[in-house]
């Protein structure tokens, strides 16, 4: 029986089913299915009832998860061990992000800690929209040292640190928006042709309900799960797309027409991680970070 | 009760009388008149009566008018909505990528798409962790897929989109050689997306190919935020010659590398005909050309 074993059983638990719990670790199905298979071939117990749609646990499958859990805790105490010894010389810094917290501002906040602490690699695991709600689980059950996501989130458990928050901005190709109002009022969206990631991104829920108090409701034409994407289509005239103030300023740069949103739609961030403790590398990026906030909040500053 | 029968009863009502309504319908007296029979037969009920040298409405026929026009009214609706598809006035179109090919060359696509086609929307999706493109057009998840050719499958079809080079994407500062040579690389800090992702694949076998080991710095699967540390100075990445172009607006530095990874790429789609938007987008694709 092995660590990870321990760790895919968990996450299946958890995400009630391989599908969901392959999606949220970023593996490949059948591989997780194996794993699973084989520790309940080790352990001579069925683990999991297989049903339709997902899975339940079986009593013998209750019964790990106490000891599951526990182990994965004590593999991240261990690693926070071998990472004292080791000091910020060497070894990796995993964190898991939401998309558009990548872009700004942890891209700005890993180049910081990378000057600082040059010889510490840093892995940026992907949180998909679908996956938003198991930020809180992927980081108390051990999967995770550090999370950024947006907030509030399930933090039973968890230190959560409120960093900044992202205002939603219109992005409108450039044969279209040269003449709009800054900001755009809610109703001259009414049919806007729109690039936008699919539902259910809960940042476009939002959007999506702003307006529909005002009777408005745009127009999707297309639609990608790249939001990296979203700003060449919208400079190549497929529509216009609504993009993170950070994203806006390079979309400005590039020649489409940036608008601020009246009334303006906002949402916070933070950084999310266990209480107990953290590697080296962990801890020096919750410092970094906490640094970086009070910097932006201080008097004078924007 | 069927479409046709409902057609020759409204013929009938319509034109005053079995004669004119067979002209008018092109087919003869006796053939409709067989059918009106056949037509009653089946409802159990009589439409028309002898009334002189005419027919008249029963009440059961005037009965039937209003909703025999209604159902029609349907009938032609929902075949102009199918011919709409066919002729992509309106649809929907499933396309797979990685994030680096939704960029360059698909953005441009579908801009141009827009054009021709303003009624069809494209949807893009990315493939599941543990598979990839072709896995995914092969399976009949999506019709069509952009991805690196070749690609190993017998039963997948490949239309080739060109090539891309990469370029390295540098800090600021300092200034630099250009060409840069890979072995010079060699103590550059590398930012880079995960294993797993295609722009990684072709990254890791260059550096394999010239038989040097990169160093790794940061693992990161957005293009966007590599390219943000790059400008904050964390180390280098690998960008599609178009993207990194883009991204010199920014401030970056952008130098080519000898040797110079190179992506092929291309559409791909199984054997099986094309819907009328796949082709749309096929015949599109065509005008677009990768830069070299």
């Amino acid at each position: 029986m092995d660590l990870r074993q321990l760790e895919y059983f968990l996450a299946v638990a958890e995400h009630g089913g391989v599908t969901r719990a392959a999606r949220a670790l970023r593996v490949a199905q059948p591989s997780l299915s194996d794993a699973v298979r084989g520790l309940e071939r080790e352990l001579g117990a069925e683990l999991f009832h297989r049903l339709g749609r997902g899975v339940v646990l079986t009593t013998a499958g209750e019964a790990l998860l106490g000891p599951a859990r526990r182990a994965l805790r004590d593999r991240a105490a261990a690693r926070a061990v071998l990472g004292d010894l080791a000091g910020l010389s060497g070894g990796r810094l995993d964190i898991l992000a939401w998309s558009v917290v990548s872009t700004y501002p942890l891209a700005e906040l890993v180049a910081a800690f990378r000057r600082r602490h040059p010889k510490v690699s840093v892995h940026i695991t992907d949180l998909r929209d679908e996956d938003e709600d198991a930020v809180g689980t992927l980081v108390r059950d051990g999967h995770f040292e550090i999370a950024l996501a947006y907030v509030p989130i399930d933090g039973d458990g968890l230190r959560v640190h409120v960093l900044g928050d992202h205002e939603i901005q219109l992005a409108l190709p450039p044969d279209v928006g040269a003449d709009w109002p800054d900001p755009v009022p809610a109703a001259l969206l009414a049919g806007l042709q729109l690039v936008s990631v699919p539902r259910p991104a809960t940042m476009r829920w939002r959007i999506e309900r702003s307006l529909a108090h005002f009777g408005a409701a745009t127009r999707e034409v297309a639609t990608t799960e790249h939001r990296d994407a979203l700003i060449p289509f919208a400079l190549a005239g497929v529509g216009a797309a609504f993009v993170s103030a950070a994203r806006a300023r390079r979309a400005a740069e590039l020649g489409l027409h940036v608008r601020r949103l009246d009334p303006p739609v906002t949402r916070a961030y933070g950084l999310v991680h266990r209480p107990e403790r953290l590697s080296p590398a962990g801890r020096a990026f919750v410092a970094l970070a906490l640094e970086w906030a009070a910097a932006r909040r201080a008097p004078g500053q924007g | 009760m069927d479409v046709r029968q409902l057609a020759y009863f409204l013929a009938i009502v319509d034109h005053g009388g079995v004669t004119r309504a067979a002209a008018a319908l092109y087919i003869s007296q006796p053939s409709l008149s067989q059918a009106l029979r056949g037509f009653e037969r089946s409802l159990g009920v009589p439409l028309f009566r002898r009334e002189g040298r005419g027919l008249v409405l029963t009440e059961e026929g005037r009965a039937l008018v209003g909703p025999a026009r209604t159902l029609l009214a349907d009938m032609a609706e929902a075949r102009t909505s199918v011919d709409a598809v066919v002729a992509l006035a309106t649809g929907r179109l499933d396309v797979i990528t990685d994030a680096t090919l939704a960029v360059d060359p698909l953005a441009e696509i579908t801009g141009r798409l827009r054009v021709r086609h303003p009624g069809l929307r494209l949807n893009v999706t990315g493939p599941a962790a543990g598979t990839d493109v072709a896995d995914a057009v092969r399976t009949g998840a999506c019709e069509l897929g952009i991805t690196d050719l070749p690609v190993r499958s017998g039963t997948l079809r490949a239309v080739p989109l060109g090539s891309q080079e990469l370029r390295l994407v540098l800090p600021p500062e300092p200034a630099g050689p250009d060409p840069v040579p890979l072995s010079a690389l060699r103590d550059t800090p590398l930012l880079l997306p995960p294993a797993g992702f295609a722009l990684r694949g072709v990254i890791d076998a260059a550096f394999a190919d010239a038989g040097l080991e990169p160093w790794v710095a940061v693992e990161c699967g957005h293009l966007e935020a590599l390219a943000n540390m790059v400008i904050e100075g964390a180390g280098a990445t690998f960008f599609p010659a178009a993207l990194a172009d883009a991204y010199r607006m920014a401030g970056v530095q952008v130098r080519r590398v000898q040797p110079a990874p190179v992506r092929t790429i291309g559409i791909v789609h199984r054997a099986a005909p094309l819907s009328p938007a796949a082709q749309a987008f096929l015949a599109i694709a065509h005008t677009v050309t990768c830069d070299p």
